[in-house]
């Protein structure tokens, strides 16, 4: 492995024990791991943009079509954002980006997130055991309209329709639930991503002693100031 | 005709384009649709450029956070790790064609700086996560105990160790997610596609001007 | 003066935070140090299915590879993707990647060095395998690149796309001529079934962070034909495909990690109602 290679993975290490630091309590080590991902990751990005947009500017200009440096020229007027006589150039590709936005999405979501949704509920999607097949897809239709009538707010919730949204905010729960136990499951993986890499990556657990030992030193400072802020 | 300039004009732009690429998804007419495929490649182009408004905010805040001196530190740390991966990367490509995705010195960043960094930050909800189940989550309700219960068994039915623990869990853990899951997220989508339809429409008609930004 | 004394569970409920945050440390960092070797178990319904339509495809279709995955995401969908890969090529499939997102793009490249050995200057890079690198504007680059193939016109690397053989005998030039585009990321889905499923009839699938999973019921089977749920998906797929790697690895220590999530939330609402004061036996 080369140098640089090594020097990679020990910054790496030591931006992570710099990160996970902030369990103990926030400090300047975790500061400054934090300050230097956030300017890295949007310098990093800048780039990966602008290289992006050469690659579909490029073609088109060496085809001789030079009206396209117009695009460049709408994108540039973003920076108006930080005049204060001139903020309203800013609206122009904002206005483009966000029409496109609209139109790309709208016609398509009210198919895909709004009629195919209601189509899936009302047929049978998941079969059950026997001597049951349909009442996996009949619970589900219920619990779609119950939770449904759970955000009808034309109407106070009285009555039958109170049982209905009760039995909606249960579903509810249980898809919250559900989503809880999702995160957990990903938060957990990320952590054993970010162990193996610290457990099992030449030369990054040489910093672990390292930050144990600054630890124990960071704990003894802690336990000796007390005392005199008491 | 200062307000024609500045405020009408953008909104009829803004529907302009909406109409345009609405129709590109509703019409199949081939010089339309090919005019659509440019008309996107020139938002996608205009969209990379706010890129630019990230590295003016960030380079115009904590250059005022060095000038008055607080957090000195921090400040210089994320300009320099910034500017030099942004000068570096735009001399390599503007003056020697490499690519940023390709550039030695700009992997190392990433490889350093910035796939640590965003997988770290992460990693520590884990942790807070972990403090929550034991101090936060309480069984006050009947709702707040179908959540736990809910969370638990997926949260074991997805690991090995819960099909150790009973073969029922796996199968309790799909009827979950098939069943009550995919009901509230339906749901959730449904309601959702009826506010961002109705936020669209009203941006389209010029009632929602919150795009527009500040001043007149 | 009477002292009052504290009850085991009250105790328990005002420990310093940190003795959990040391408790998971350790919970989790055991097994990864020194596996148990706990089976894996069934393979959930959803990974099978995107298994076997992957494994039903003639040689040569296209599946398009979306990498969605922040380096956060990637250490749940990286491994799904480069199993899918390993799948992908032993069926002399046609592999089309792209990224909505600057910083999967690396992502990309080593999912290629690690499976074909090479990036864009393997063999069959232009052929079999092309890398349309990042694609601006996430929904609107997506409906660009399903309207039309040569939307970008160069690849990651600067290639023109229409010299290469990849595209040479596409009928329609559009997302319908793909048998299958996989997401791999934690954002949303929804936009791959808005764009490429509904309109073109191209089938997704995803390889997703376990937090977006929840979300992807709503639209499976029919739309989502299957997907891995986070590093368990990733495991299942590695194990069908026979390259067991980074997430079968971690196996061990999710369980150890659920499990003592389970069994805090249990002790702290025993602990809870424990300690509640009865109001009677204080007066």
């Amino acid at each position: 492995m080369g140098a640089i290679e090594t020097l990679t993975i020990l910054a790496a290490a030591a931006i992570t024990l710099a990160l996970f630091s902030y369990l103990w309590r926030e400090n300047l080590a975790y500061r400054i791991a934090e300050h230097a991902y956030i300017g890295a990751a949007c310098g990093y990005g800048v780039l990966v943009a602008a290289e992006s947009a050469w690659r579909l500017l490029e073609p088109r200009l060496t085809q001789g079509l030079t009206y396209w440096y117009l695009t460049a020229v709408i994108g540039l007027l973003y920076l108006a954002f930080f005049s204060r006589n001139y903020f309203w150039l800013y609206r122009y590709p904002t206005a483009i980006v966000l029409g496109s936005e609209i139109g790309v999405t709208v016609a398509r979501s009210l198919k895909t997130q709004f009629l195919e949704q209601l189509r899936m509920t009302a047929t049978i999607t998941f079969p059950s055991p026997f001597p049951f097949p349909y009442l996996n897809s009949a619970i589900l239709a219920v619990g779609v309209i119950c939770a449904l009538f759970y955000f009808y707010a034309t109407m106070e919730h009285r009555g039958p329709l109170k049982y209905v949204s009760k039995i909606g905010i249960y579903f509810l729960m249980a898809a919250f639930g559900a989503a809880f136990g999702s995160t957990v499951m990903a938060r957990i993986s990320l952590l054993i991503g970010r162990l193996r890499f610290m457990y099992f990556t030449d030369p990054a657990y040489y910093l672990i002693p390292v930050a144990i030992a600054l630890l124990i030193v960071g704990i003894v400072l802690d336990r000796r100031k007390k005392p005199e802020t008491a | 005709m200062s307000q024609i300039v500045k405020r009408h004009i953008p909104h009829m732009v803004l529907v302009a384009v909406a109409f345009f690429m609405a129709g590109d998804t509703l019409l199949l007419e081939k010089p339309y649709n090919d005019l659509a495929s440019s008309g996107t490649a020139v938002v996608s182009i205009i969209g990379s450029f706010a890129v630019l408004l990230s590295v003016t905010m960030l380079s115009r805040l904590h250059v005022r956070r060095v000038q008055r001196k607080t957090k000195v530190i921090e400040s210089s740390v994320l300009l320099i790790c910034m500017w030099v991966t942004l000068i570096w990367g735009f001399f390599r490509f503007a003056f020697q064609g490499v690519s940023p995705t390709k550039e030695f010195a700009v992997q190392q960043v990433f490889n350093a700086i910035v796939s640590p960094g965003d997988s770290t930050i992460y990693s520590i909800l884990a942790f807070f996560i972990a403090a929550a189940a034991y101090r936060a989550f309480r069984a006050r309700s009947v709702e707040a105990t179908l959540l736990l219960l809910a969370g638990s068994i997926v949260m074991l039915g997805y690991a090995p160790i819960g099909e150790m623990i009973s073969g029922h869990i796996p199968s309790l853990t799909k009827w979950i997610m098939d069943v009550p899951n995919t009901a509230g997220n339906r749901v959730i989508i449904l309601s959702g596609i009826i506010g961002i339809v109705a936020l669209y429409v009203r941006i389209i008609l010029g009632y929602e001007r919150g795009w527009m930004g500040r001043g007149d | 003066m009477a002292t009052e004394t504290k009850s085991l569970y009250a105790k328990l409920q005002e420990m310093d935070v940190r003795y959990v945050y040391l408790l998971i440390l350790i919970v989790i960092s055991a097994p990864v140090l020194k596996p148990i070797g706990l089976p894996l178990g069934t393979i959930s319904a959803e990974t099978m299915r995107l298994y076997q339509y992957i494994n039903n495809l003639p040689p040569r279709s296209i599946i398009v590879m979306e990498a969605d995955q922040s380096p956060a995401a990637a250490a749940e969908c990286q491994p799904a993707m480069v199993a899918n890969l390993y799948h992908a090529v032993s069926k002399g499939l046609r592999v089309l990647f792209f990224s909505p997102r600057t910083d999967a793009v690396p992502f990309v490249e080593a999912a290629m060095k690690l499976v074909l050995g090479a990036s864009s200057d393997h063999p069959n890079y232009g052929k079999l395998y092309v890398n349309l690198g990042y694609i601006p504007q996430g929904e609107i680059g997506l409906a660009g690149l399903a309207s039309n193939i040569f939307f970008t016109t160069r690849d990651a690397y600067g290639n023109d796309l229409r010299a290469m053989e990849f595209f040479k005998d596409l009928p329609n030039k559009n997302a319908r001529d793909w048998k299958l585009i996989i997401y791999y990321g934690a954002s949303e889905a929804d936009h791959d079934v808005r764009q490429v499923t509904d309109p073109y009839g191209c089938p997704t699938g995803g390889g997703v962070a376990a937090v977006l999973v929840t979300r992807m019921y709503p639209y499976y089977p029919d739309k989502i034909i299957g997907f891995q749920t986070g590093l368990r998906g990733a495991a299942e797929y590695e194990l069908l495909v026979k390259r067991p790697g980074e997430a079968a690895a971690g196996m061990d220590a999710q369980s150890l990690g659920h499990l003592a999530i389970v069994i805090m939330v249990v002790i702290g609402n025993i602990g809870y109602y424990a300690s509640r004061k009865k109001p009677s036996e204080g007066e």
